[in-house]
């Protein structure tokens, strides 16, 4: 009987055994979010996150300046915007890199959806070389919409609506001044610098004004000296172009308006040979350490003043 | 219950009777009285049919009689149930076939403890028939063969793992049918020799059947079967 | 009885050819039935934990289960793919969560997942080494593929080719392996993940630019004056470098690339029940519950399963009787051994307790033995549901 006690005990082990089979554990941790902000990487969707969620939890998460189309987020920045509540960003046309970097969709805004259909700029494409350089294409969809006051405010509307969905529970700011009145301060400097110019053309050195100017009805001329800083010379057509524009007295406002970075060689040259005194634009669109209204509205009132008859 | 076997076996009276077939002429057996002392050895003879293994097996226990009384070691085997007749054969009664009849998948010491083991022994039990086991393989010289099985033994080895098994149990009765009919004459008296020199010594009685005349001369008393109806076997 | 029992143990013990034999029969009918349920029991518990654990599917309107399997065990799907911009309208409703799916490509035969990161925290998969794979190009790997190719962070894994015939693309993408997850006993450890937009790149919708100087002849198909074009099935494959990952774009509109399906995940069960409805109505998509896709298919499969219980069991009842007869078949060879222990004074039924005792013997050990081999089964099977 000892053995049979003995044979059964064993069984018993062994088909126990059997049943301890468990698949891996389901228990699968949802998302790890623990940061309560709103990633930010352009200078119009840090604008429009304080003005919805305060300025304590907006996340900055490019560096002061980085250019928007030729910025790429390298891990660091990647982790701080999954990790974040929200991510506010301008879309594929302002930010080229999203189109290659793993966002989630579920917690990222872009304020470009904001903008109609049939709203949208597009200037005609064109390649060309600098004297036999590298060829290169231009054209496309112009990206500063946000420079449109219209267009700002329906892109606050959509982030505003967004962003307090997303961060409702936890302690929120109350915005500060109000975003309507400024950008209502903004548009009001537009009309008085389009009254200003009174039907004279703005010329500037690449589209970047397209929007602000077909909202205030200023007539642009763009010419596209592809200036860069790199030292490479301008593009000699368009510095024809420039040239012959410059001569038609009474059709534009005297200036050469830089939305870029200012080339002050050529900026010499302009006011020396062609006449046109160069101002720099600050679009607002990067990060930096006024907000992209201030910017904007006070670009706006420069330029006037820079064109108010004396 | 005569005083002579007290302690030994006792047959009184006892009339047994079967058909061997449908529609045959029934065998009888009747024992008007036989009786063995302990350690009182007696041949028993007599034609074949005539009802010797009969004889064997109602000492045995293993047939029951119709009528009459049967003794061993004290005990009325025909009083008892069938159950109690099996325990007391086990204890009581060694039997020695004359096919030896070991289990071939026991080995020799094995094979001597089989009545133990068949009436449920004790672990206690076991042990000291362990010890009764190896003393009677050396009595029977077999001692540094209990490790083999039967078909490792000789027919002479086979037969004293036989006796040594009828004999562990410290019988009041040891019972051989025909012992030694598979044996050459040497091996036989040897046999007959060792079977009663171990009984005797046991103080067991022995009742073997034989047919081997030159043997009877070694036992105490022959019992013609033929005769047990009218009268007890007669003494040599 | 102690006795009858040793007694055999022993003739079992001696005749170890007729009980091994004995014993591996019942052994191996016991063995079959046995681990074929416990495996049907893993795999109803781990496809029914896979099923519970997400909560809505949506894809083409078709066949739900090729919906579900798709999405749940990336198995190979022949539904139509769903726009992109189907995700971002449901996600404009804000309750629900949508997690984009694309496995259309394998990669060394296993299947890419292109997807969001919000599937990586919904099924809390975690990088043992390296990191998710966010960028253009980059892929992290389940645990079984990692192990599997042998692959680490760093290193490099070509996709499948697909488009044989299409000379203008390259047959494969190299992709970088940012990271491998930790194993999770799910089908997740034999996929490939990568960002939803690497998808577009195996699409051939997506594509970067090289520089013109200094290609190979050879490779050009046609030049104009402002681009020229390459033959791709010259080149054995395209890769996302630091150098060219900037000139990735798409052509069209991206509201258009497609998807396999979407995992919908809602904040509550109202607002789960509310979307299905919604989805459903609307006709153009398709919303299923996986969790009773499954049942419904594991009903199936468990019907199935209950004919192959019922031949199990004949299998069962034919050995029971095979077994009966060998043991009958003893008992009549072992007749003198019973008469011989009758007459020594064992109890009547001395005979069948002898068989009964070694019956039951051979069926103690044959039952171990079975139960000991479905727990090794078990054990050494690869884990079937992870690459089911």
């Amino acid at each position: 009987m000892g053995t049979a006690r003995t044979l059964l005990h064993l069984s018993a082990l062994v088909l126990a055994g059997c049943a301890d089979q468990q698949g891996s554990a389901d228990d699968a941790p949802k998302s790890s979010l623990s940061r309560q902000v709103v990633a930010v990487t352009s200078g119009p969707a840090e604008l429009l996150a304080a003005a919805s969620v305060g300025q304590a939890r907006v996340d900055r998460v490019a560096p002061d300046g980085a250019p928007l189309d030729r910025w790429r987020p390298d891990d660091q920045a990647l982790d701080a915007m999954i990790s974040a509540q929200r991510v506010l960003v301008l879309g594929d046309e302002a930010e080229p890199w999203l189109q290659r970097a793993g966002l989630p969709p579920s917690r990222t805004t872009r304020l470009e959806a904001a903008v109609p259909e049939g709203r949208w700029i597009e200037v005609g494409s064109f390649t060309h070389t600098h004297g036999g350089g590298e060829s290169h294409t231009h054209g496309g969809v112009v990206a500063e919409t946000w420079t449109d006051p219209d267009l700002l405010r329906a892109m606050a509307r959509r982030s505003d609506e967004q962003l307090r969905r997303a961060l409702e529970g936890g302690e929120a700011a109350p915005p500060p001044a109000g975003l309507e009145g400024r950008i209502d301060a903004y548009a009001a400097e537009l009309k008085a610098l389009a009254a200003t110019l009174d039907g004279r053309a703005l010329i500037a050195t690449h589209h970047g004004m397209e929007y602000l100017c077909r909202w205030a009805g200023i007539r642009l001329e763009v010419t596209e000296l592809e200036l860069d800083g790199s030292g490479a010379p301008p593009n000699d057509a368009a510095v024809r172009e420039l040239a012959e524009l410059a001569g038609l007295e009474g059709a534009h406002a005297g200036v050469l308006v830089w939305p870029g970075r200012l080339d002050p060689t050529f900026a010499e040259m302009a006011q020396q040979e062609l006449g046109l005194r160069s101002l720099d634009f600050d679009l607002g669109g990067t990060l930096s350490d006024r907000d992209t209204l201030t910017r904007l509205t006070r670009s706006a009132a420069s330029l006037r003043a820079a064109i108010e008859p004396e | 219950m005569t005083s002579e076997s007290a302690a030994g076996t006792l047959l009184r009276g006892v009339s047994f009777s079967y058909a061997p077939s449908a529609g045959s002429r029934p065998f009888r057996l009747d024992v008007e009285e036989l009786a063995l002392r302990a350690g009182e050895a007696a041949a028993v003879i007599g034609p074949s049919g005539s009802g010797k293994t009969t004889l064997v097996h109602l000492c045995a226990g293993i047939l029951v009689p119709s009528s009459g009384e049967i003794s061993v070691g004290g005990v009325r085997l025909d009083r008892l149930t069938d159950a109690e007749r099996r325990r007391e054969r086990a204890r009581q009664v060694g039997l020695v076939f004359q096919e030896f009849e070991l289990l071939d998948y026991l080995n020799a010491l094995e094979n001597i403890l089989v009545p133990l083991r068949v009436r449920g022994a004790s672990r206690g039990e076991l042990r000291a028939g362990r010890t009764r086991a190896t003393e009677l393989a050396e009595a029977v010289g077999i001692a540094d063969l209990l490790g083999r099985t039967p078909a490792r033994l000789s027919q002479g080895e086979r037969q004293r793992v036989a006796i040594a098994r009828a004999l562990v149990t410290e019988p009041a009765l040891v019972l051989c049918d025909e012992p030694t009919g598979n044996l050459d004459p040497d091996a036989a008296s040897g046999a007959v020799d060792l079977i009663l020199h171990e009984a005797r010594a046991r103080s067991a009685a022995l009742l073997m059947v034989t047919h081997d005349h030159g043997l009877l001369d070694r036992f105490d008393r022959v019992i013609d079967v033929t005769t047990l109806a009218g009268a007890g076997g007669k003494a040599r | 009885m102690s006795g009858i029992l040793f007694l055999a143990w022993r003739h079992a013990a001696a005749h170890r050819a007729r009980t091994s034999i004995l014993i591996a029969c019942v052994a191996l009918a016991l063995w079959v039935p046995w681990t074929a349920g416990a495996l049907a029991g893993q795999y109803d518990q781990a496809l029914r934990a896979r099923a519970d654990q997400t909560p809505l599917i949506i894809g083409a309107p078709g066949n739900r289960y090729d919906l579900t399997l798709a999405a749940l065990y990336f198995r190979p799907s022949q539904l139509e793919t769903v726009p992109y911009q189907e995700l971002e309208r449901l996600q404009e409703g804000g309750k629900v969560t949508f997690v984009p799916l694309h496995m259309r490509f394998t990669a060394r035969g296993n299947p890419i997942v292109a997807t969001s990161i919000e599937y990586v925290e919904f099924r809390g998969l975690q990088p043992v080494a390296g990191r998710h794979a966010l960028r253009l190009g980059e892929v992290a790997l389940g645990a079984e593929v990692a192990l599997a190719l042998g692959l680490r962070p760093g290193d490099a894994l070509l996709s499948d080719p697909t488009e044989l015939y299409d000379i203008s693309r390259p047959p494969a993408l190299k992709m970088r392996v940012a990271g491998v997850y930790r194993a999770t006993g799910t089908p997740d450890d034999g996929a490939v993940f990568c960002d939803v937009r690497t998808a577009w790149v195996l699409e051939g919708i997506a594509h970067g630019h090289a520089p013109a100087e200094g290609i190979d002849e050879s490779l050009v198909l046609s030049r104009a004056e402002d681009s020229v074009a390459v033959s791709g099935a010259l080149m054995e494959y395209a890769e996302v470098t630091e150098e060219n990952e900037d000139t990735f774009h798409y052509h069209g509109d991206t509201a258009l690339l497609p998807l396999s399906a979407m995992l919908a995940i809602p904040a509550s069960r109202k607002d789960g029940t509310l979307l299905k409805s919604a989805v459903n109505a609307a006709g153009d998509l398709q919303a299923v519950t996986p969790t009773a896709v499954i049942s419904d298919l594991l009903g199936v499969v468990f019907r199935i399963k209950a004919f192959f219980d019922l031949v199990g069991g004949f299998l069962l009842g034919t050995t029971a009787l095979l077994v009966s007869v060998v043991f009958l078949l003893s008992s009549r060879l072992r007749t003198a051994e019973l008469r011989t222990l009758d007459r020594i004074g064992a109890p009547r039924r001395v005979g069948g307790g002898l068989i009964g005792l070694e019956a039951v013997l051979v069926l103690l050990v044959a039952g171990a033995l079975a139960g000991g081999a479905t727990a090794a089964t078990l054990r050494l099977l690869p884990d079937l549901v992870s690459t089911f």
